[in-house]
Formats: C-alpha cells, sequence, structure tokens
C-alpha cells in the first residue's frame, strides 16, 4: 500500500479528487473553490454549513408532505425544486441526480415510485453530507494551521 | 447564517491549495474587467443559490442586491432601482416567477433577464421565455454562461 500524503493540503486534494471520482462531487464544486480565492478563507464552510441546514429543511418538509393522506404534490415538487438547485450549485452530483428522478415520479404523482426514490436522495444527502463535513473539516485544519504558522513568525 | 463577503485581502496566504481542474474555472473569473459599474438584481428563493450567484457577481464586480420572493423583486423595482441585469428562479414564494417576469416586463423594464431555475424541460423553457426573459439557463449559473452576457452589457 503507498503511503498517503502527510501535508493537510494534498490530502484535501485527494479527498476531493475521490469524491469527484465516485461522483459525489462535480465541476460545480470546483466552481465553489475558485471563488473561494476572492472571499474569506472560511467562505467555503459557512456555504458548506447553509447547504446543509436547508437541505435538511427541505427533506424535513418532503417528508411531510409525502405523509398525508393526500400526498401535497405541489409542495414536493416547490421543495424538490430549490433542493435540486442548491444541490447544483453546491456541486453534489449523485443527488442531484436523484432529486431529478424523483421529481419525474412528483410530476406523474405516483406516491410509491416517490416513497422509494425519496428514499435515494436521502442517502445520497447523507453520503454528500458526510463528504463536505470531511471537507470542512479538513479546510478548517488548514486554516488553523496557517494561523498558528502567522503568529509564530518574528515580528 | 450568510456568508460573509468581504474584501480580497482576507484570503488567507496558507489557504494556498490548488490542483489542475480549479485553473480553467479560476481563468474563467478573471478574464473578464469590467470598464462600467454594472447591477444585478438576484431573485431567487434558495439562500444557496442566491449567495452561490451574488458571489459570482461580486468576483466580476458587479455590485448586486438579492431577494427571494417575486413580490419583494416586484417592489423594489417600481420604488425606482434600476438593473442592468435580472437573475429570476422559475419557482418562487409569494409570486412565481413567471408572474414577476410578466409584472416586470409589463412596468416597461428592458433590461436583460435571464431565467435561471432547477427546472429543465422544455415546457418550462419556452414558458418562461413567453414569460419575458431573454436567456434561459439551467442552475447553476456559471462563467461560461455569465462572461459573454456581461462584455455585452459592458459593451466590450
Amino acid at each position: 500500500m503507498a503511503a498517503s500524503s502527510t501535508d493537510p493540503t494534498q490530502q484535501l486534494n485527494d479527498y476531493i479528487k475521490t469524491m469527484h471520482d465516485q461522483g459525489i462531487l462535480d465541476d460545480n464544486f470546483d466552481q465553489l473553490l475558485a471563488l473561494r480565492r476572492e472571499q474569506n478563507p472560511r467562505f467555503i464552510n459557512e456555504l458548506i454549513s447553509m447547504f446543509t441546514n436547508d437541505a435538511e429543511a427541505y427533506i424535513a418538509e418532503i417528508t411531510n408532505a409525502l405523509s398525508l393522506t393526500e400526498v401535497d404534490f405541489s409542495t414536493i415538487i416547490s421543495k424538490l425544486h430549490q433542493l435540486k438547485g442548491s444541490t447544483s450549485g453546491i456541486g453534489g452530483h449523485r443527488m442531484y441526480q436523484a432529486c431529478c428522478e424523483l421529481r419525474v415520479a412528483a410530476d406523474d404523482g405516483d406516491k410509491d415510485r416517490c416513497d422509494e426514490l425519496f428514499l435515494r436522495v436521502k442517502e445520497e444527502f447523507n453520503t454528500l453530507k458526510q463528504c463536505l463535513d470531511s471537507i470542512s473539516q479538513m479546510r478548517s485544519n488548514i486554516i488553523s494551521n496557517g494561523t498558528r504558522s502567522r503568529r509564530r513568525r518574528p515580528l | 447564517m450568510t456568508p460573509t463577503l468581504p474584501s480580497g485581502d482576507q484570503a488567507s496566504d496558507q489557504d494556498n491549495w490548488d490542483n489542475g481542474r480549479l485553473a480553467h474555472k479560476r481563468q474563467l473569473l478573471t478574464e473578464i474587467i469590467l470598464r462600467n459599474r454594472l447591477t444585478a438584481l438576484v431573485v431567487d428563493g434558495d439562500t444557496t443559490c442566491r449567495v452561490l450567484e451574488q458571489l459570482l457577481f461580486h468576483s466580476y464586480g458587479v455590485q448586486t442586491q438579492g431577494v427571494d420572493n417575486g413580490r419583494d423583486a416586484i417592489a423594489l423595482i417600481a420604488s425606482g432601482v434600476k438593473f442592468n441585469l435580472i437573475i429570476i428562479d422559475m419557482i418562487l414564494s409569494v409570486l412565481n416567477g413567471l408572474e414577476a417576469t410578466r409584472q416586470i416586463r409589463d412596468m416597461g423594464v428592458h433590461c436583460k433577464m435571464l431565467g435561471v431555475t432547477a427546472c429543465s424541460g422544455e415546457s418550462e423553457r419556452q414558458a418562461f421565455l413567453a414569460a419575458g426573459v431573454d436567456v434561459f439557463i439551467e442552475k447553476p449559473l456559471d462563467p461560461e454562461h455569465l462572461v459573454p452576457i456581461l462584455r455585452e452589457l459592458d459593451g466590450q
């Protein structure tokens, strides 16, 4: 087994590449990283936190709409639209695909298929959330190591 | 919580990792310099999308305002605020994107309008264009679509 890099930056690069290879992230995540250089160093972490909080809220609302005796497909479509949009913006490729499939089922008013496909959306969200949380943690470590280095510099 | 939008000197010099994928994306972010001060209105009900779109505009030096529903967009425009560009999503709360677009055009607003939405069907595209947007873009808004439009607005 090849020795893994101990450089935190390289570890982060390698991790993101792996997420790309597995289809969890796509080029839209790279676009965030390109924006990162123009913004504060914690921008990516804040955006990830915003996305996951809002996604959890959308998922809760879709869960509720699906659980009604008379399924509220209108709410499902509305919340799924926003979930799909934010997922595409963050670069969550597999989750985005799962949302697209669920949208078709919701448009058809097919509750059974919605239930099945919504399970997949939630699974992909959990996978994406773990991935993004790992990226956030690695970035926090890089940023805090950088802060400690700057403090050690002589005045 | 909305990520803060600080000046560029807050970028960390320790956070300088890169990989080959970013080179092309970063090039697109820097390949345009606007001569004029442009303004954009971003109308999107999802916070992540709205923040991302506004940040993308900021990276080109475009000043933006963001609202999360069609009614607030109408009210802002009716108050006299002018924009060079309006980005609007199709599904919005209070007043949906299609109706908001129609009302904005009925108010005599002729600026460039981009329908940027997660809907990708041909019927949605036709409906948004019929309502009055000039361009239909499937989310996410990206530099490949935006840069030519900004060049056009800037008279380049």
